[in-house]
């Protein structure tokens, strides 16, 4: 064991001794291992906001089907559907988008009292009358709004509303594309009175079947739409699962070219060493002490570069906020995000850095690892 | 194929160990093939220097395998979602059966005689004439069969996994009264087997912890005037009995126990769904445990030769202690466990 | 103690030309001997001592040391050998440039699982008995020929082997350390240390129990 200690402890020296070979193997390693963590957690982030979101709203979602997608369902049911066994609540909303000067802004008509209990009014307050609008405090800052401000919106028809408070929301994206109106105004906006973009529907635990049947006999001959709780988690978690895909793929092949990388950057030095290593070979080092030592020198700078390269994705968030990755996870914005881009370190992806490290410095280093510590003392010595 | 997180590193990994284990396979086989008892002295070098590449690789492969092997659950676990009407991972396993549970077997025995090898490569270089490399080697190649052979099951799998069907929950398959892991015991015991069951679980892992506990002291070992060899061999077979009893045990008791779903038996539940959070650490503990006995065979087995017997002794000893250790924390866990219910 | 038959080293160049180092060499040198190996460059002084100290392999023939044939030993084997029974000094010194003098001294002891302190201790016993207890935290390259000799001394005294083998041990320092060297070696020889040396000097010649002289490879 303290032959094992002695080692290590070498390594370490060896390592600050060798100061360039340290820094470029690192450097392949924090350049390899940051933005892949960075996009994990920018991905984990967004996801966790997501499901917060469908956490806290309906247990049910009512919308017509057209083409195979979600359409606008009329409003004339709302009466029906509200007196079905197991119904606590229904809202209707109007969801749709349109452009601010250059930027593609988030409508939503909701009535005040529905809406969601993660907004909260920071200042000002809620609308109460027609053509006023609650704006998310960073989309208010991207445009220097200020409370009593009127601006146009051109949707089917053009609108002009008086900003008369500011939200913000326990997601980011809400809070920097999104902007709440009355239910009727944004019919007027987007020229669709007498209909909703989806129904929510809140019910007693259990009963969503029940709720489903009657449903089923309401819109008999209608091409109604009907998606649970359950599902819409689905979708959030195979949506973000694919995304993580899709860019770990577009990795695995910079890992892969990484370790060719490493392959070379992990030889220097290693040739300077020779005699050193035939010294110790011909003062009695074994050659499996010496794989030893080689190897305790390679995991130390897989670990170093593996906390560098946590240390600074989570820098790139809080500093940079996630310039230039974060438009691969959240559409529509810039490549330096003006608003708080969220992110989450979990232990897994962190873990997983740390894993690829090590393999990438162990199967880079195999060959001048071997070549270094079987290296014959009287040729080295020569 | 399911693209996500999971799926591209266990690709990723897969290939990786299958490239690394092919050219394993290839230079075991070449050594192999140029190794004679008596070579030329400078040819001696040159034979070392390939082991120690061959060391080196196996070290490499055999980490990489032992990531695969939690990774493989993870990725079962991230399908979940993907499998319409999976609960949990037993919902995923009905998507590709024979390909899971071969991939389920083989990890545990490609980790386990890896080790062997590992130990039996350390005896073999603690002895100045490494009496036992032509053994090493020829040990190593049907190691790199199995390495093989996994890390074609994990890049198959990878690639044909596609959620195609709709599953059932676990509770159709594991909370009824006909299920597999409960007509065994019912078979042995008759209908109020849980009971017995319970008992030969304890019993046969106390009886296993003083096998290991005789052979590692030699004052127990002078009473029991047991030969040593009868002491391994005893423990070899029970250990290898103690597997389906343990197994049997957590589907049927232990697992709805510590869940404290007592009719529910699903083993995926138990170690994925966080309800015992350190359940993966007992069957961990339990794994090693078991394993260490088997490596003591494989000890027994392969060093046995006059120039290698003590340091085989002294290695046997902490293999020994490792097994009891495992064990003892095994079943220390899983009892403080059921007390704390 | 030392003994050698039919001790052959052969090396091939660029695999066209094959050159034989040492031929059929038989020595048989008991304990406690001092014996000096003379011959002009290339005679194969050097090869022979790498083969005898475990250094390197032959092509054919067999060493022993204390009846034990070495050439069968594996490469574990024969660091082994090199840790706890023999002690290398060598012409140019080979001391590791980026560490001081006692921590060069120590080396050896690391892969032991020996501690700082003790390790350190031991280093610093041995400087002082080479003369350089004053010099144990300067680097090579702050030391005078003579001085990076007599820590290289020391560091082949570090685990008290029972064959010291210096290969020209002389021609790189000053006449004072030589003699100095001369003296350290015989002290050894008078503890039951076995010293092999390849040298010109011929102050060695002087005090030397046996004297081989090496020709063309082959003992004359």
């Amino acid at each position: 064991m303290k032959k094992h200690i002695n080692l290590f402890l070498l390594a370490t020296e060896n390592l600050l001794r060798h100061k360039t070979k340290s820094i470029v193997v690192s450097l392949c390693i924090i350049a390899i291992l940051s933005p892949f963590i960075t996009a994990i957690a920018i991905s984990e982030g967004v996801r966790f906001q997501s499901l917060d979101s469908v956490e806290e709203s309906a247990d049910l979602y009512l919308t017509f089907d057209e083409f195979g997608r979600n359409a606008a369902i009329p409003l004339k049911y709302l009466d029906e559907v509200k007196e079905i066994f197991g119904v606590k609540k229904i809202v209707p909303r109007i969801i749709g988008r349109c452009y601010l000067q250059d930027k593609l802004a988030v409508i939503v008509g909701i009535d005040k009292e529905y809406l969601p209990k993660s907004t909260s009014c920071v200042s000002g307050r809620i609308f109460e009358n027609e053509g006023e609008v609650v704006v998310g405090n960073e989309l208010a800052e991207y445009f220097n709004l200020n409370i009593g401000d009127q601006f146009k919106m051109r949707g089917q028809n053009i609108k002009i509303s008086t900003v008369v408070g500011f939200f913000s929301s326990a997601s980011n994206i809400w809070s920097a594309s999104t902007l709440f109106m009355p239910f009727e105004d944004a019919a007027d906006l987007f020229d669709k009175r007498g209909f909703a973009t989806d129904i929510q529907i809140y019910s007693v635990p259990g009963h969503n079947a029940e709720i489903a049947t009657e449903l089923y006999y309401i819109f008999e001959n209608e091409p109604y739409r009907l998606q649970d709780k359950d599902m819409i988690e689905l979708y959030v978690k195979k949506g973000f699962m694919l995304k993580e895909g899709i860019f770990t793929a577009l990795y695995t092949v910079a890992f892969a070219l990484g370790i060719p990388a490493i392959l070379v950057a992990s030889g220097f030095g290693l040739s300077e060493r020779r005699k050193e290593i035939g010294i110790m070979k011909a003062t009695g080092w074994q050659t499996l002490e010496v794989l030893e030592l080689i190897s305790f020198e390679q995991i130390l700078i897989s670990l170093f570069g593996a906390i560098t390269a946590i240390l600074l994705s989570i820098i790139w968030m809080k500093c940079f906020n996630g310039a230039f990755i974060a438009q691969f996870f959240i559409g529509e914005i810039n490549l330096l995000p003006e608003f708080v881009v969220p992110s989450r370190f979990l232990p897994l992806p962190c873990l997983l850095s740390f894993f690829f490290a090590i393999i990438l410095t162990m199967v880079g280093s195999i060959y001048s690892s071997w070549r270094a510590s079987t290296e014959n003392p009287v040729a080295s010595l020569k | 194929m399911i693209v996500n997180i999971f799926t591209l590193v266990m690709l990723f990994i897969a290939v990786l160990s299958f490239v690394l284990g092919g050219y394993l396979f290839y230079a075991t086989l070449k050594t192999l093939l140029h190794f004679k008892k008596v070579v030329p002295l400078e040819a001696k070098s040159k034979f070392e220097e390939t082991g120690y590449l061959i060391f080196l690789l196996a070290c490499v492969v055999l980490s990489v395998r032992m990531f695969v092997w939690p990774w493989f659950y993870f990725m079962l676990q991230s399908f979940v979602s993907e499998v319409p009407g999976a609960m949990c991972i037993f919902g995923v396993t009905r998507i590709l059966p024979d390909t899971v549970t071969f991939l389920q077997i083989i990890k545990p025995i490609s980790f386990f005689i890896m080790g062997g090898w590992l130990l039996c490569y350390y005896v073999d270089k603690s002895i100045q004439t490494s009496p036992l490399a032509r053994k090493n080697l020829l040990f190593l190649l049907p190691i790199c069969g199995v390495l093989l052979a996994d890390s074609i099951g994990d890049i198959y799998y990878v690639i044909r996994m596609k959620p195609l069907m709709s599953v059932s929950c676990c509770a159709t398959f594991f909370d009824t009264p006909l299920r597999p892991s409960a007509m065994i015991p019912q078979a042995i015991f008759g209908r109020d087997f849980q009971h017995a069951l319970f008992i030969v679980f304890y019993a046969t892992n106390i009886i296993l912890i003083i096998l290991l506990f005789t052979s590692l002291s030699r004052k127990w070992q002078s009473l029991t005037s047991l030969p040593r060899n009868v002491m391994l061999y005893s423990q070899a077979v029970l250990a290898v009995a103690n597997i389906p009893i343990v197994i049997i045990s957590f589907f049927e008791n232990i697992g709805p126990m510590l869940m404290q779903l007592p009719l529910h038996h699903c083993i995926y539940c138990f170690m994925g769904k966080g309800i015992v959070p350190d359940a993966p650490v007992i069957l961990g503990l339990f794994a090693i445990g078991t394993f260490s006995i088997g490596w003591m065979v494989i000890l027994r087995f392969i060093c046995r030769n006059g120039e290698t017997q003590l340091i085989t002794g002294k290695l046997l000893r902490k293999v020994n202690g490792l097994g009891v250790f495992c064990l003892l924390a095994f079943i220390t866990m899983v009892t403080v466990h059921l007390i704390l219910i | 103690m030392i003994r050698t038959e039919k001790l052959c080293k052969s090396y091939s160049v660029h695999s066209r030309h094959e050159v034989r180092a040492i031929r059929d060499i038989n020595l048989n040198i008991a304990k406690s001997t001092f014996a000096v190996f003379n011959g002009p460059s290339g005679s194969g002084k050097t090869t022979l001592l790498n083969v005898i100290g475990a250094l390197d392999r032959p092509t054919e023939g067999k060493v022993f040391i204390y009846d034990e044939e070495i050439t069968s030993f594996s490469d574990i084997g024969l660091s082994r050998l090199r840790r706890e029974k023999i002690g290398f000094i060598f012409q140019n010194f080979h001391l590791i440039p980026r560490l001081s003098s006692w921590e060069n001294v120590s080396y050896p002891l690391i892969p032991l699982g020996i501690g700082f302190k003790e390790r350190f201790q031991k280093a610093k016993l041995l400087l002082e008995k080479v003369g350089l207890g004053d010099r144990l935290d300067h680097t090579p390259e702050e030391l005078s020929g003579g001085q990076q000799q007599r820590v290289a001394i020391a560091r082949a005294l570090i685990n008290n082997p029972e064959i010291i083998i210096a290969d020209e041990p002389t021609s790189n320092i000053d006449e004072e350390t030589s003699v100095h060297l001369l003296e350290l070696l015989k002290g050894l020889q008078t503890h039951g240390v076995t010293i092999l040396v390849a040298t010109h000097d011929t102050s060695f010649e002087n005090v030397a129990d046996e004297i081989y002289k090496i020709r063309n490879g082959r003992i004359e």
